[in-house]
């Protein structure tokens, strides 16, 4: 029983580690426009050479972009703007459903000024 | 004097009197459309050709499908990041020109009207658009007059071109094939980008406006995202029915949606990279919507319904396709001065050789009515006596079914032998406009109306009767 436990808990590391390794390794713009995670306002844009690869990721969402942390600060960049070591498994129908989703704002459609986050 | 001139020309004078009959009749059925119902079957006459004909290379090279996109906006996108809400803030737009800008574009044409006031997220787009400058790519906005881009977007100055998104609509069946070059003072965008881009010396016949020919071609990029679908009529149904159904096939133009963009999924980054690459770079891209509460749906020639963006995507592809040479419905200022030739005159040559056909096969048939009947009066004189043993022949079965053949292979011989000449000239008329003259291909059913219709006048004794009363 102990082993079993045992086996599981280091599949969940394993699995954890593996996530967490996933990381910016290239930038293919010299630009990268940066976007709050909450509101997914535009906040600023900084030039690629002056951001250290590789760059963590910290969480792939489904709008396409990665979140990452930025001198403390957490931000979201566009997936296209960048190289990463993720590894695609096209077989997984999830894995490539890449409809893209957000939940910045509920809004209604041509009623008012439509709905602020 | 003149009676004398008249008298000895009266074969001749009843001839050139009969063809101008015919002639008459031709135009007037030409010209003459009560209800627009002539409209209407050049419109009709058209479609068919450019369906029948669409997918053949010699007709329409398919040259412009390798230098155009179309970056679409669904629902689903709009759905997906901002709740349904329309129109998007201007940084949505922007992120999506930013991650275009990646591919390298040749030009971006944007099919969106950004008339939001309050202009939410403008500083990126700003930013954006700068960075296409920056990188001489031409981004081309539509407007809806000369004036609003200075009165509505002054913070786009000098980084966009105006252009009119305005789609014509013919009002006699709504489909979408007419294509103004100009509208309120502003380029359309097709003939801009192409001068800009393509043909500096290109300039537009504005008077004429394009008739726009539907490429049939498919797109092998999109066979990879869309399913073949209902092709709707076949050829054969076309020839026998005319159109019955809407064809849902995938796009002509080169398409990417706005998802895979945002989203780019595959087996791993370079490769999507790559495939996007090869669907946008070096391309003229025409960035518009497929939003159900926009409407800005098109029904095409070839009886598709696809966003309207496809319709300025399509006009362009002609611009390219046909080296500037596209097609109208009236004879082109360029084209009537090179040869001297209005669309009248067009009509009258094409209408002339069938109209002499007609005659000069009427007067044949007169002369060997005359002449059987002639040789019959003669044979009844001088075979008297066999004419009993001729009559036992005649009602004996095997000659009459012989006898029925031969009335059968004669009519279809005569009808193929008089009516093959008039199709080819047909064909060759309308092949000669669609080319030399850069004509539409939209005259073509109402020549073989008018050839048929010259045969039944024919067999009436119509013109023959008309002549000797003149």
């Amino acid at each position: 029983m102990f082993r079993i436990i045992l086996i599981v808990l280091l599949v969940f590391m394993a699995g954890s580690l593996w996530a967490a390794d996933l990381q910016v390794t290239e930038f293919r713009d010299m630009e990268i426009d940066l976007v709050d995670p909450v509101s997914g306002e535009y906040l600023k844009t900084v030039e690629s050479k002056n951001i250290a690869v590789p760059l963590a990721i910290e969480k792939e969402l489904d709008n396409g972009t990665y979140l990452v942390s930025l001198n403390g600060e957490k931000v979201c960049l566009d997936s296209g703007a960048v190289k990463t070591n993720k590894v695609y498994n096209i077989e997984n129908i999830q894995d490539c459903n890449n409809a893209v989703k957000s939940n910045y704002v509920a809004a209604s459609r041509g009623l008012g000024k439509g709905c602020r986050e | 004097m003149l009676k004398r001139l008249i008298r000895s020309n009266a074969p001749y004078l009843r001839g050139v009197l009969s063809v101008t009959l015919i002639i008459c009749v031709g135009m007037f059925s030409i010209y003459f459309s009560p209800f627009g119902i002539a409209d209407r079957l050049d419109n009709y006459s058209q479609d068919l050709f450019n369906t029948l004909a669409g997918d053949y290379e010699i007709i329409y090279p398919a040259t412009g499908q390798d230098e155009i996109s179309v970056l679409l906006l669904t629902d689903e996108t709009v759905e997906g990041l901002y709740a349904g809400k329309w129109p998007i803030p201007y940084s949505a737009h922007a992120r999506i020109l930013n991650n275009l800008l990646r591919y390298a574009p040749k030009a971006v044409v944007i099919d969106f009207l950004w008339l939001n006031q309050e202009k939410p997220g403008v500083d990126l787009l700003v930013r954006v658009l700068k960075r296409f400058k920056r990188q001489h790519i031409p981004v081309y906005l539509s407007f809806r007059n000369a004036q609003e881009p200075d009165s509505f977007w002054p913070e786009l100055e000098g980084l966009v071109v105006p252009i009119s998104p305005k789609i014509a609509v013919d009002s006699t069946d709504f489909v979408a094939r007419n294509y103004k070059m100009e509208n309120k003072g502003l380029a359309s965008s097709a003939p801009k980008v192409y001068q800009d881009l393509f043909a500096p010396d290109f300039s537009a016949d504005d008077e004429a406006g394009m008739q726009i020919f539907w490429g049939l071609k498919a797109n092998q990029q999109n066979a990879a995202w869309m399913n073949k679908g209902d092709a709707g009529d076949d050829s054969l149904d076309l020839l026998l029915g005319g159109f019955s159904a809407v064809k849902y096939t995938p796009p002509y133009a080169t398409t990417v949606l706005v998802r895979d963009l945002l989203n780019p999924t595959a087996e791993s980054d370079q490769a999507a990279f790559t495939d996007l690459t090869a669907h946008l770079q070096n391309r003229v891209v025409f960035y518009g919507g497929n939003i159900t509460g926009v409407s800005d749906l098109v029904y095409t020639p070839t009886r598709q319904i696809r966003p309207g963006v496809y319709y300025h995507a399509m006009a362009l592809d002609n611009l390219i396709s046909l080296k500037g040479g596209y097609k109208s419905k009236d004879l082109k200022q360029t084209i009537s001065s090179r040869w001297h030739l209005n669309g009248f005159l067009v009509n009258l040559i094409i209408l002339l050789v069938p109209s002499v056909i007609i005659y000069v096969r009427h007067r044949a048939r007169e002369r060997k009515d005359s002449e059987v009947a002639l040789n019959a009066q003669l044979n009844e004189q001088l075979n008297e006596p066999d004419s009993q043993h001729q009559s036992a022949l005649k009602k004996s079965s095997a000659h009459k079914i012989t006898r029925h053949i031969r009335t059968v292979l004669s009519i279809l011989t005569k009808a193929l032998t008089t009516r093959l000449p008039l199709v080819t000239w047909v064909l060759v008329s309308v092949l000669v406009c669609f080319y030399l003259f850069e004509l539409s291909p939209n005259n073509w059913l109402g020549y073989f109306a008018f050839t048929e219709l010259g045969f039944y006048l024919d067999n009436i004794l119509f013109f023959e009767k008309a002549t000797h009363r003149t």
